[in-house]
């Protein structure tokens, strides 16, 4: 296995992430069936393994806690201490501070982590050792330890080695010098240069896998992509041939036509030839291409399946935080969870991680009940929460489930009308779909009191923008009395996507097919003008036109033909119609990503290959609702005047500048006001952002360090809101390493430039590319 | 018979010169002479390839050239139109932003993709690699540094010159291009 292209750090985080999610899972199990001896080993070995990898890259601390714990569980095993609910909320605490150590982006920041955690690492090494707390009845069957034999169990000292239980026994997590009768008990068994045989990778073994860096994974997806477009190249190749053979059977009818002339025996003898030849050539051509498309195609496949997890991946947190929520809230609840080995893409599944939380804590509160109102109602104590994944007519199916008490319609009704969110005769005669929709709402919460787990109203909405972010839908069911399912339907990768294809201003576009409501060619003469506005009727409703190219600033559209082309977008009841070039069809188009150094660009998400090779970009359909709207709304369509040219005077362009430094600030008021342009200055993100509220301006220019909001977190407000999506912005800094510009552009800049800019023409180059110049 | 015998003369006098023993001197410097590494001279010799732009010819060191091949179709970028960026193409399945090097170097502009000679040049970091369109790229030249002539004063004093030097190659003479500066020059257009 060639590792060569991960760091050590990485090794351990990947390493430290697998056995930390055994641990937490057969900490669960040890828990529930405290005697099976065989539950225990395998967590030994995964302390023991996160132990000697912490050690490989001196984690000193981190060796402590797995040190720790791995003693905890030889005591166990031993039959020295029982599994307790609290001794496993001990080893748990000291699973969770590997995990979140394993978390950590790189070596340096771990051990800053580290020093940041040190608080808690000395507490729980302290709590280790001392006795466990005393167990429920019902898992405290076994003999609660003396508190000596405890401390002492780790290694074959006598029992009667004091351990005074304030004192924390492992060098690292201890600033004071430990008492020597403790060093004993705080030696690790085998010296450091040994433990990194012990530590194999190959731990993972049970599994055959590799790791494979993504961009090596994202390389081959690319080179298989191409592979396709070359088969289609040969196919290319086969219409020559046939023409070439059309051309040929004309010269064999003409000969044929002097077929009494003996000079043209030879010709047409070399003619017949040539027949055979061709088509010999045409077979072997299309035999080939066909084998080539065929292996592209799997390959393609495949390279694409590499991208794929399993649905496992997702629920790994699940156990535990349904075993912690079930416990504070007094209930009682079986996780039941199938479909783990379901392919999911790695993206997906990432994002899936937060909503899936979201729905179990759901359920947990507000659908189980607690056991004695089960026993009440009939039903076993024992609740059960369901977790289910499948894929299904090209989709993948995921639901949330529990036998709980289910939606109560009147009180959701009567909470609907209490908070205003529709008046009560409208309310009274919402079907139940349209009732159980509000739950989505952000801020909706039907919990009478907010608690820890849920209620605050933050949740149900998070889950349905992720799956709307995906292209995907939620919706739920439930059965009064028998509980509530929640199901997400999402696509099964993201790296292709379903995508109707146009040209705008000359050049290829796609547009998902999930976020467009239809295509449409209208005749032009159909178009009528509503206050100015162009506006055409498409299936009984009146759709405001936007021409796409002055959207996006690719020009103005030329006038020709006799029809237009319609893409309709957006939310039903408020289509926008986007007038595009012509459509070019629709096909499967694998996704790729934009070079970060474009920064983000308006109304683009990704880029895309035809099978022909050719470039497309991907447009964000949401991203241009929301500016076609803003448009529509400000009358600047075409057809409409411009409103410079409706102003008749030119009016001058308005500029923010956003800068705390008073120097650098007059530098470029002056500046841009000698340029003719209309200058307001700033002094930090926060009074920034309260200017851009008074509206009208054309272009910001933003410092990155500042007090009170920084530069990054001003963009990001700034471009969080809808009305600010499209103004140019750009960051004007002394920082000029290449992850400051990429962090300013991420952030949603539209340009990145230094201080130094200021000593030729390129700030003013910049602003007056941005906005037009100083005069409108 | 002056002449005879004064010939005789010049002769032996010749022959005693030229075989005279060496000088440790001589010995010393035609050892080192010899000891020469051949390659040293090889060292000075810069690889490069020689682009055309409109009129002008460029040499760009061939060691931070990726890629050429024929020219590709380059797609605009919305909201993305400022002079020196042209887009982006799809370069054997990469997608690589496209500087316009004849705008940027405010030279006459190229013919652009459209014409038979035109290639594409991919240069930089190999994993974040920029490409520019050319209207020719006929092949190498093998040049030695010492035959780069300085440039002119007015080329070489200006801000955004990316010459380092001229030199004659078989098509004409290039202006050899300083890659580090090429790539400050393009870094940063796409945003």
């Amino acid at each position: 296995m060639d590792l060569g292209g991960f760091s050590l750090f990485d090794l351990f985080r990947s390493e430290a992430e697998q056995h930390c999610g055994a641990l937490a899972e057969g900490l669960i199990r040890l828990e529930r069936d405290a005697h099976d001896p065989s539950l225990v080993e395998p967590l030994m070995r995964a302390a023991h393994s996160v132990k000697g990898a912490a050690r490989i890259i001196g984690l000193d601390v981190a060796v402590s806690i797995a040190h720790a714990m791995e003693d905890c569980l030889i005591r166990i095993q031993k039959g020295q201490e029982s599994p307790t609910a609290g001794r496993t909320d001990d080893l748990l605490k000291g699973t969770d501070l590997l995990l979140e150590l394993s978390r950590q982006t790189d070596e340096q920041g771990a051990r800053s982590w580290l020093d940041s955690q040190s608080a808690a690492v000395d507490a729980l090494c302290a709590s280790f050792s001392r006795p466990p707390q005393a167990a429920p009845a019902s898992t405290g069957s076994a003999p609660v330890p003396a508190p000596a034999a405890a401390a002492a169990a780790p290694t074959d000292q006598p029992p009667s080695t004091p351990a005074p239980p304030s004192a924390a026994p492992f060098p690292a997590a201890s600033a004071s010098p430990s008492p020597p009768t403790l060093a004993p008990v705080t030696t690790p068994a085998p010296s450091a240069a040994a433990v990194p045989a012990a530590v194999p990778v190959a731990t993972a073994g049970a599994v055959s896998s590799v790791l494979v860096s993504s961009s090596t994974l994202d390389a081959l997806v690319r080179l298989s992509g191409e592979a396709l477009v070359e088969g289609r190249r040969l196919e290319r190749l086969g219409d020559l041939v046939l023409r070439a053979q059309r051309n040929n059977r004309k010269l064999l009818d003409a000969l044929a036509e002097r077929r009494d002339d003996p000079s043209s025996a030879p010709l047409r003898e070399a003619a017949a030839d040539m027949t055979r030849t061709l088509t010999a050539l045409s077979d072997r051509i299309a035999s080939t291409s066909r084998r080539g498309a065929d292996i592209g195609t799997t390959l393609h496949a495949q390279a694409l399946e590499a991208r794929m997890r399993p649905f496992r991946d997702a629920c790994t947190a699940l156990p535990r935080a349904v075993r912690d929520l079930s416990r504070s809230l007094g209930k009682s609840v079986r996780l039941d969870i199938s479909g783990e080995q379901v392919a999911v893409d790695r993206d997906i599944l990432r994002q899936l991680e937060a909503p899936l939380g979201h729905l179990v804590r759901n359920c947990l509160d507000h659908g189980i009940e607690t056991p004695s109102d089960r026993a009440a109602s009939g039903k076993p104590q024992e609740g059960t929460l369901r977790v289910e994944a499948r894929h299904h007519a090209g989709s993948l199916l995921v639901s949330v489930g529990d036998d709980g008490r289910g939606i109560d319609r009147e009180r959701l009704r009567a909470r609907i009308i209490e908070r205003k969110l529709s008046p009560a005769e409208i309310v009274s005669s919402l079907d139940d779909a349209e009732l159980l929709d509000f739950l989505f709402l952000p801020g909706f919460s039907t919990a009478a009191a907010v608690t820890d787990v849920s209620g605050r109203g933050v949740g149900l909405d998070v889950v349905r923008a992720m799956a709307h972010g995906v292209g995907g839908a939620v919706e739920v069911r439930s059965d009064p009395g028998h509980g509530t399912t929640f199901a997400l339907r999402l696509p099964v990768t993201l790296s292709v996507v379903r995508a109707a294809m146009v040209s705008i201003a000359g050049e290829p576009y796609a547009l998902p097919l999930a976020r467009l409501e239809r295509i449409d060619r209208v005749a032009r003469e159909s178009v009528e003008t509503v206050e100015g506005r162009a506006t055409v009727r498409i299936a009984d409703q009146a759709v405001g036109l936007v021409h796409a190219s002055g959207l996006l600033e690719l020009g103005d559209p030329e006038a020709s033909g006799e029809s237009l082309a319609v893409v309709s977008i957006g939310a039903k009841d408020r289509l926008c119609g986007l007038v595009v070039d012509e459509f070019l069809g629709e096909d499967d188009l694998v996704i790729r990503t934009l070079d970060p150094r474009l920064g983000k660009v308006p109304h683009v998400s990704a880029a895309s290959l035809r099978d022909n090779g050719q470039l497309l970009l991907m447009l964000d359909a949401d991203d241009l609702v929301q500016s076609a709207l803003q448009l529509l709304g400000e009358g600047r369509i075409r057809g409409a005047a411009r409103p410079a040219a409706r102003a008749g005077t030119a009016r001058r362009r308005r500029v923010l500048v956003v800068e705390d430094s008073i120097t650098v600030r007059e530098v470029e008021r002056q500046m841009l006001q000698r340029e003719g342009y209309e200058v307001d200055v700033a002094v930090d993100g926060a009074d920034g952002w309260n200017a851009l509220q008074r509206g009208g301006y054309d272009i910001v220019l933003s410092d990155v360090d500042m007090p009170r909001m920084n530069g990054i977190d001003f963009i990001r407000t700034l471009r969080a809101d809808s009305r600010f999506a499209t103004i140019p912005v750009i960051i004007v800094s002394y920082k000029d390493r290449a992850e400051d510009r990429e962090a300013g552009l991420a952030a949603g800049a539209t340009a990145y430039l230094t201080k130094g800019s200021f000593h030729d023409r390129s700030l003013l180059a910049t602003v007056a590319d941005l906005c037009g110049g100083p005069l409108a | 018979m002056t002449d005879g015998a004064s010939d005789a003369a010049l002769r032996e006098a010749l022959t005693n010169l030229l075989d005279r023993p060496a000088t440790p001197e001589t010995l010393a410097e035609h050892a080192r002479h010899a000891a020469q590494p051949r390659q040293d001279r090889r060292e000075e010799l810069a690889v490069l390839l020689a682009v055309r732009i409109g009129s002008e010819w460029f040499a760009l060191p061939a060691a931070r050239v990726i890629h050429v091949g024929p020219a590709v179709p380059v797609h605009r970028v919305p909201h993305r139109s400022r002079p020196g960026f042209r887009g982006l193409a799809n370069v054997d399945g990469r997608i690589v932003p496209v500087a316009d090097l004849a705008r940027l170097l405010g030279i006459t502009p190229a013919q652009g993709e459209g014409s038979p000679t035109a290639r594409v040049v991919l240069f930089g970091e190999a994993d974040a690699p920029w490409a520019c369109i050319v209207d020719d790229a006929p092949g190498m030249a093998s040049i030695a540094d010492s035959d780069a002539e300085s440039p002119p004063v007015t080329v070489s004093e200006a801000p955004d010159s990316i010459t380092s030097g001229l030199v004659e190659t078989e098509w004409g003479r290039a202006s050899k291009v300083d890659m580090t500066r090429l790539e400050q020059l393009v870094s940063g257009l796409g945003a």
